[in-house]
């Protein structure tokens, strides 16, 4: 019986350690992986927004976008998609149209207050595939 | 009081009053295996879950995982509790590893005594609410993700340390969410007939039941230790029916009953004692009103420029630092002054020499019909108005793991309107207030006699006031901001 007992404290106590040691390895898996951005940045993207601190309705989006060599990215199809940083809200989505070379503009609507971010995609007439992700925190109602 | 009560428990309850006799659902409630099947489904969709967490995409809207946790489990979850029961205890599939573990084998010690209390309950259920706002857990799926597994290995360590369900009843912040507001809900395991208990010799339902010869246990009797024929209300009660399977005279019956009822009552409840000597459970029912309080004003403006203003205040610009600050303010200091006040002002306005501990010990228990209306209310905010988002988010998972079962997301699925959802809110907030006040009435009746109208005045304030903070939240748009500094 007392060579039991200790048997199984011993194998409880391995059980715990195996116990800690996962939810370490899983918390750590789980910070390491926080930091690669689902977004891939080469190019560059200059976003600005009218009005400049938004709020709930329609907004006017400027956007800037130069290729990997610093160039402006001419004809290249622009999307952008708008989430809320809470799951369960409907994204909203909007096309940018070329007004100057390398400047897109686009109308997004807001749909409610509170932090969103924007996904904006760029496909340039090569076919690279460019995209971000810009935060729009506090967006406040009118 | 204790002998009407036992009269009123001793019918024997006839078919409708038992959903384990109603048809189809009574008849899978008896099997032997309906937990570990409900576990089992949970349990997948669990694995899912994580998996989608950790390597899902890195956006909250667009990954399953912080969706379906905090959108519609916690919808869900609310929702079952009040027209249910405990079923989310029930089919939990954190005890999964467990179960494994404890066929591997069986631990001899017993929860050390000092911690059988919910003391660890109050610090992990504030642990939680704390996590959820500092560090944003809604909009993170890796630490969504991570905070389920820490509950799974937690469980396990616990459960496979110590015999009976100490995780449960002890240590699970969603069980003790769950055990308060399952004492809303309108059913209830308990004994059909207590005569048939009163001349049962084998106490099955608690010790468990044993082969005959070897004294094996083949049928588990209740880990929460609450022995039936003193079983009062659904607290520390996970659903899990072992005390059904293991009665040899099919004396269990999961009965319908009046929700909150259990409330005013204090009898001495198996596995709890009186709830007026309970001091920690006490503080969990404080904290369950006003951390339901608090959790929604989280997410309103308001709170952000009292945040940056607190901040200003101790020239720190850390966000878990000011929100700890506003932790203590809400869930310690608001709750200690105002029922502080409540509570004297009772005993005076009556001319009561009543203990005052034990007053408020008692009236705390009537926070809870409107902490759960607040819960509900809030969560119902989400839920509603996200209520088909899974179905995009779910075709997306598909699409990434090259399945065209589904198809392509449709990211036009929302929910209901705002506008709709808002006098269901406000729905909810009405049945708390009204439970609370009948709740806070019958205890005054109970202790004050005569002058109970007295000593309800203050209490009532307290209750309308808590209220009022709550419709005017809901009035707030939600903001759901994840930062302020
Ligand atoms: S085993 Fe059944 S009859 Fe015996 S005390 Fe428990 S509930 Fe009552
Ligand atoms: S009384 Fe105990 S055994 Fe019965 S359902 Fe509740 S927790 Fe399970
Ligand atoms: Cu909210």
């Amino acid at each position: 019986m007392a060579t039991t007992l200790i048997a199984r404290s011993a194998r409880s106590r391995q059980v715990l350690a195996a116990c800690i040691s996962f939810c370490m390895a899983a918390v750590l898996l789980g910070s390491c992986s926080r930091d690669e951005e689902s977004a891939v940045e080469t190019g560059s993207l200059e976003l600005t927004l009218d009005p400049e601190n938004p709020v709930v309705g329609p907004s006017r989006l400027t956007l800037v976008i130069a290729d990997p060599n610093g160039d402006p990215l001419t004809r290249a199809e622009v999307k952008i998609e708008g989430n809320m940083n809470h799951a369960g809200m409907v994204p909203v989505f909007a096309d940018a149209v070329e007004t100057e070379p390398g400047r897109y503009e686009a109308e997004i609507e807001f749909t409610m207050g509170g932090d969103w971010f924007l996904l904006v995609e760029a496909v340039s007439a090569d076919g690279t595939h460019m995209s971000w992700k810009k935060d729009v925190w506090g967006v406040r109602r009118n | 009081m204790e002998p009407m009560r036992q009269q009123s428990r001793s019918w024997a309850i006839p078919f409708p009053r038992d959903i384990l006799l109603v048809p189809v659902i009574g008849a899978f409630l008896r099997w032997r295996h309906s937990r570990l099947g409900l576990q089992l489904v949970a349990g997948a969709l669990l694995l899912v879950l994580v998996l989608e967490g950790l390597f899902g995409p890195d956006i909250a809207p667009k990954n399953l995982t912080t969706l379906l946790v905090w959108v519609h489990y916690r919808g869900l979850l609310v929702l079952a509790l009040l027209a249910i029961g405990n079923v989310f205890c029930m089919g939990c599939p954190l005890l999964l590893p467990r179960a494994i573990a404890r066929r591997l084998f069986k631990p001899v010690r017993s929860f050390p005594r000092v911690l059988r209390r919910k003391w660890i309950g109050v610090a992990t259920f504030v642990a939680i609410l704390f996590s959820y706002e500092a560090w944003d857990l809604w909009s993170d799926p890796r630490w969504t993700a991570g905070l389920i597994l820490i509950l799974l290995g937690t469980a396990l360590a616990v459960d496979a340390s110590f015999k009976g369900a100490p995780f449960c009843k002890f240590v699970c912040p969603i069980g003790q969410f769950n055990f308060l507001a399952s004492t809303m809900a309108p059913t209830e395991v308990r004994a059909r007939d207590l005569d048939i208990c009163k001349d049962c010799r084998t106490k099955d339902c608690i010790r468990g039941r044993r082969e005959e010869e070897s004294d094996k246990v083949i049928q588990q009797g209740c880990e929460l230790a609450l022995y039936l024929p003193l079983k009062e209300g659904n607290l520390d009660c996970t659903f899990c029916l072992d005390c059904v399977h293991a009665c040899p005279h099919d004396n269990v019956a999961l009965a319908l009953r009046l929700p909150g009822e259990e409330l005013v009552a204090d009898p001495v409840r198996s596995g709890i004692g009186r709830l007026s000597r309970r001091k920690d459970l006490a503080v969990l029912a404080v904290l369950f009103c006003f951390g339901a309080l608090l959790n929604a004003f989280g997410m309103v403006e308001p709170v952000y420029e009292l945040q940056v203003a607190l901040a200003g205040m101790l020239g720190t610009d850390s966000e878990p630092l000011v929100l700890a600050v506003l932790f203590v303010l809400g869930l310690i200091l608001l709750p200690a002054l105002m029922l502080g006040f409540a509570g004297k002002l009772a005993l005076k306005f009556a001319h009561s020499s009543n203990r005052i501990g034990t007053h408020w010990i008692r009236m705390a228990w009537s926070l809870i019909p409107l902490g759960m209306g607040i819960w509900t209310a809030h969560y119902m905010f989400h839920f509603l108005t996200g209520l088909w988002t899974f179905v995009p988010v779910a075709q997306h998972l598909g699409e990434r793991i090259g399945s065209p079962l589904l198809g392509a997301p449709n990211w036009g699925r929302g929910g209901l309107h705002e506008s709709l959802v808002w006098p269901i809110e406000m729905g909810f907030l009405g049945m708390g207030i009204i439970g609370s006040l009948a709740i806070a009435t019958r205890l005054v009746q109970q202790d004050f006699g005569p002058r109970w109208r007295a000593a309800l005045t203050p209490w009532a304030v307290v209750h309308v006031s808590l209220f009022s903070a709550a419709v005017w939240l809901m009035l707030q748009p939600m903001d759901m901001r994840g930062t302020f500094l």
